[in-house]
């Protein structure tokens, strides 16, 4: 399964790269929120942090990890079962088991990409890394498990249209609850609450930990992750819907 | 192992819907059999489960020996798919969708030869979504070729082709029955269908209406005869006695004989018209087409659940029209959601990859 899943992936990852508007949700929307919310001096920065780039970098590598796993694929998913694509794929010697390794597959490579692109315009505009790298892969293990995850379950159980505008939706109120260009003490205290209970914040603590500031992460960012990270993965599982 | 597809009183339902209900046939290898029925009758949901994305409510299928929903990978690799209509990404080129699937098998066709036995050089750098009906349909059978496949599965393959193009598709298709490749095609284009099969199933609503070559089922429908015009009245019960085949009038004055269109007959029926002193003109032997069998059929098959004549196939005639849910075992478990046609990833890790 192994070649027919790379060339699919590799497949994936050139179409993205190709689309216009792929390449502006996984690449260029997180790169111009990197430099907006870098350089602007009036939000406020959670203390601790060494500077403003260090945590808005944490913030756009996670903000491009929701866009890679949960809506670049939730969209994709989505128009694949509307138009048979899955359908095709899964009687060819990729299967339906190498369709999903594909796609993962191709989160992971958009996400490398993101990556080095992100950290080398972080570090021209002066980043310095700073935590634990064990945080930083743990978190971003976890927050491509759970945004992949969420993102088959929406591509995989709703109707295309309905997808196309719910996750772009998801994404605004996971980067506003997210603590990735604002810190989620800045929040109401209700608002707070909820961040909390969100993967997004979660993979935004364990991120700024792992990359960008040093000292323990928070303990409800750990768990909050962890059960996203398996949870939405197991349930995608569970109701996906192949046409 | 003597055929390659092998369907045992398959049944497969939907929650209380029955979309397929006992039906039985086998595809051998180099044999190409039309699966034919209207929307609904069943074709889809037959094919999906000798695809692999369906396990039977009740019954089995085979393919190549194996249970297609149990080792659905395993079978990919000797299995063609063309699916009724999309199955590409919008935006994929022709060549990309061949150089894809192309690293999909060990042996793959050449990407080269498909483009061109399906004529799709000109057309190698456009997107799928710009491509005419015609176009799509080519590509996504070279698709279903690329692996050298043992069995094809096509879903109305001349759907939407142009003249040239069919003619191009019945060719490959001659060739590939002459290579030992098992063939089980859908369609509604019901002359190209008679041009490529050696044997047609008719099925309606889930129940098998009819099977046998076009000729037998032309033969045991009965719509064959001759037909000659007479502008002077013709005593069709006299006729009848001397023929010993019935005779009737088709229009003002035009009379059919409808009986097996033998030089015998004709030499009689000329002879008899002739001591009647019946002026016969443009004498001619009628041969039904299987859109004129097919149609037929599915218009009985709504009103008259009985037997349709000698010789052809016919096993459940009296149950035509039922749709009581079979008594499958409830528990039963698949690929797919038994009260949904949708398939879950779950059913991914029931897949066995040889």
């Amino acid at each position: 399964m192994a070649r027919p899943m790379l060339a699919e992936a590799a497949s994936e990852v050139k179409m993205t790269l190709q689309q216009g508007e792929a390449a502006l949700l996984t690449l260029v929307i997180p790169v111009l929120g990197l430099l907006v919310f870098g350089s602007v001096k009036f939000l406020p920065l959670p203390s601790g942090v060494p500077s403003r780039v260090n945590f808005i970098l944490a913030g756009a590598i996670a903000f491009g990890i929701m866009a890679s796993g949960m809506v670049s694929q939730s969209i994709t998913v989505a128009f694949d079962r509307n138009y048979g694509v899955l359908k095709r794929l899964g009687v060819t010697p990729l299967g339906r088991r190498g369709i999903i390794m594909a796609k993962l597959a191709q989160v992971i490579a958009l996400e490398l990409i993101q990556l080095v692109v992100l950290v080398v315009i972080g570090a021209l505009m002066g980043y310095h890394p700073e935590g634990n790298p064990l945080y930083f892969i743990l978190g971003w293990v976890l927050a491509t498990a759970a945004f992949t995850g969420l993102g088959l379950l929406i591509g995989g159980t709703l109707k295309a249209e309905l997808v196309l505008g719910l996750s772009t939706l998801l994404w605004l109120i996971l980067l506003g609850l997210g603590s990735m260009a604002v810190p989620l003490t800045s929040l109401p205290g209700f608002l707070e609450v909820i961040a909390k209970f969100l993967p997004a914040a979660g993979a935004s603590e364990l991120i700024l930990h792992g990359l960008a500031m040093s000292g323990p992460v928070p303990t409800w960012a750990i768990v909050n992750l962890v059960i996203w990270g398996i949870g939405t993965p197991l349930l995608a599982v569970r109701l996906f819907r192949w046409s | 192992m003597s055929d390659a597809i092998e369907v045992k009183d398959l049944t497969v339902t939907y929650g209380a819907t029955v979309a397929v209900d006992g039906l039985s046939f086998a595809v051998g290898f180099g044999e190409v059999v039309g699966l034919l029925g209207p929307n609904g009758a069943g074709k889809t949901s037959t094919l999906e489960t000798i695809e692999g994305y369906r396990r039977p409510t009740k019954g089995f299928v085979r393919v190549l020996g194996i249970e297609p929903a149990a080792k659905q990978a395993r079978l990919s690799r000797e299995m063609g798919v063309m699916l009724q209509e999309g199955g590409i990404p919008a935006r994929m080129t022709v060549k990309a969708a061949l150089t894809l699937y192309s690293r999909f098998y060990d042996h793959p066709q050449s990407v080269g030869d498909l483009v061109t036995q399906l004529n799709l050089a000109s057309v190698l750098k456009t997107p799928y979504r710009r491509l005419s009906g015609g176009e799509k349909q080519r590509l996504s059978l070279a698709l279903a070729l690329i692996g050298r496949p043992r069995v094809l599965l096509l879903d109305e393959p001349t759907a939407g082709v142009d003249p040239e193009g069919k003619a191009a598709i019945r060719d490959l298709i001659t060739g590939l029955r002459a290579a030992s490749v098992a063939i089980l095609m859908t369609g509604h284009e019901l002359e190209e269908i008679d041009r490529m099969v050696d044997r047609v199933l008719i099925i309606d609503r889930g129940k098998e209406r009819a099977m046998g070559t076009p000729a037998e089922l032309r033969g045991a429908y009965g719509g064959e005869g001759v037909e000659f015009t007479a502008f002077e009245h013709v005593d069709c019960e006299m006729l009848a006695a001397r023929l010993g085949s019935s005779v009737r009038l088709v229009r003002v004055d035009r009379y059919r004989v409808e009986a097996e269109p033998t030089t015998e007959l004709l030499g009689r029926l000329v002879q008899t018209l002739t001591d009647l002193g019946v002026d016969a003109q443009d004498v001619a032997t009628i041969s039904p087409s299987l859109e004129e069998i097919y149609l037929s059929l599915i218009s009985v098959a709504s009103q008259d659940p009985g037997p349709l004549g000698p010789g052809l196939s016919h096993p459940d005639s009296s149950t035509l029209g039922s749709h009581d849910p079979p008594a499958g075992p409830p528990d039963q478990t698949g690929p797919l959601d038994q009260k949904s046609p949708d398939q879950t990833i779950q059913a991914s890790t029931e897949e066995t990859h040889g």
